[in-house]
């Protein structure tokens, strides 16, 4: 059966060099009965779903360590810290 | 970012993009989780559902010929407090979508006290209407929802001929006011016999009333729809092998986003279609009792809206979903199906097909009769 144009497979999806995750799931729907799966990515380019893919790596990427914060005198104590 | 461990490591939510992410115990450990005695355990059972359906009423008054709920003007209604303790029974399980619906929960006063409280819980709230007492006023009261769908089956007498009700308009004039009051919206849109050759002019009158999402459901035999006519109401086979055909036409022209629900994954399964690609964008079949679970107006847990309320109540997901044994069987049965399932290639994504369909045609443990491979494999055997 054709779907209406080009097969799209997952070893066609370009993404980052990194393991991709598992499964990604595209949020939103809302549908009181059954779930809903979003089938665009099924349909589209493969440069959609590999952008997909990129943007969930750079947003699981560990943070980089906060820059140390400049150093100021400290203010003087009226009292004993406990 | 909202996270949670499972057996095969964890379940991250991120706001951007907005997508829900299955990694493996490495990659969660690069995020700090650690899975312990989760990650050693025997069974893949998930420790709650994903997505519950919260069922906040079964009263409604529009009527339509094929409510899966068989909602009535008297039916009944939880009160606000008893939700609000579902609620915080869901988050307290870990839940990241609770999609509330009935009956019409428009009925309800309370949906922006309903749809805050799931927000500050840490879950994403959704709505489905039929859109039947949406007033401007209203719809500007139900920001907290992420998205609210609403029910139209069709242009051009679609709607009325599915439901027997001319409740096209209505849909409409609730589209036009979500969009106004700045709601993101869309629409659910029940496929039959009778709606399949309208679905791409629903999709473009939705489109030009501001939705941003086309949700396809498959017509199921289950509350009032499950008399024999439902047989004659149902998608038709020939429909069903062009399905994959419309949905790349729909996601390529109609400007919507394409959803289908779970049941509708076996029409699939004969396309050209990458079964690893949908497993990697999180498209599945039947989810009852996994990634998905019901609780009805009751508060009981069910498999999913359409099958049969376990003893489970609300308040007991949190420690029991992994054992409850009836939600066990539901997921148990994509671990070993008979043929055709068993050496069906989709088989991991497909899960064998709607549980509740199955069960209409007279077992809930056998393939779902509608797939089209499961129709040749019977069509050989005779």
């Amino acid at each position: 059966m054709h779907t209406g144009g080009h097969c799209l497979t997952l070893a066609s999806v370009p993404g980052d060099t990194a393991p991709p995750p598992l499964v990604v799931r595209p949020l939103g729907g809302a549908n009181c009965s059954s779930v809903g799966s979003v089938v665009d990515l099924l349909f589209l380019t493969a440069t959609a779903g590999g952008a997909l893919l990129v943007a969930v790596s750079a947003a699981l990427a560990p943070a980089k360590p906060a820059e140390p914060a400049p150093t100021e005198p400290a203010p003087p104590l009226d009292e004993d810290p406990p | 970012m909202k996270t949670r461990l499972e057996p095969f490591g964890a379940w991250v939510r991120l706001d951007d993009p907005p997508v829900l992410v299955a990694l493996d115990p490495d990659q969660a450990r690069r995020l700090g989780l650690e899975g312990a005695d989760l990650w050693k355990s025997s069974t893949d059972a998930p420790t709650a559902p994903v997505e519950v359906h919260l069922a906040v009423n079964q009263r409604c008054s529009v009527g339509c010929a094929g409510c899966y709920l068989d909602a009535t003007p008297q039916g009944e209604e939880p009160s606000t407090d008893e939700l609000l303790g579902r609620l915080r029974a869901l988050a307290e399980a870990g839940v990241f979508v609770v999609a509330l619906g009935g009956g019409e929960p428009l009925l309800r006063p309370d949906l922006p006290v309903l749809a805050r409280e799931a927000r500050r819980l840490g879950m994403s709230p959704v709505m489905t209407t039929s859109g039947a007492g949406l007033t401007p006023e209203r719809a500007r009261g139900l920001g907290a929802f992420a998205q609210v769908n609403v029910s139209h089956d069709g242009v051009d007498g679609g709607y009325e001929q599915v439901r027997g009700v001319a409740g096209a308009a209505m849909a409409e004039r609730a589209l036009q006011a979500l969009t106004e009051a700045g709601v993101r919206v869309g629409i659910n849109l029940v496929l039959t016999r009778r709606t399949f050759d309208r679905v791409e002019a629903t999709a473009a009158r939705a489109a030009a009333l501001g939705a941003r999402e086309i949700q396809l459901l498959r017509y199921k035999p289950s509350g009032r729809a499950a008399r024999l006519d439902y047989l004659e109401r149902r998608l038709q086979p020939a429909q069903i092998d062009t399905l994959p055909a419309l949905l790349a036409s729909l996601v390529r022209s109609s400007g919507l986003s394409v959803r289908i629900d779970c049941s509708m994954i076996p029409w699939l399964a004969g396309s050209e279609l990458d079964p690893a690609l949908a497993e990697r964008f999180g498209v599945f079949g039947c989810e009852a009792g996994r990634h998905l679970a019901a609780t009805t107006v009751q508060g009981r847990v069910a498999g999913c809206s359409f099958l049969d309320a376990t003893g489970l109540l609300s308040g007991e997901i949190a420690g029991s979903y992994r054992s409850q044994p009836a939600l066990a069987a539901l997921r148990s049965f994509a671990d070993a199906p008979p043929e055709p399932c068993a050496s069906c290639p989709w088989r991991r994504v497909c899960r064998g097909g709607c549980r509740a369909v199955a069960a209409w045609y007279g077992d809930s443990m056998q393939p779902d009769p509608e797939c089209p491979r499961v129709r040749r494999h019977a069509a050989e055997a005779r």
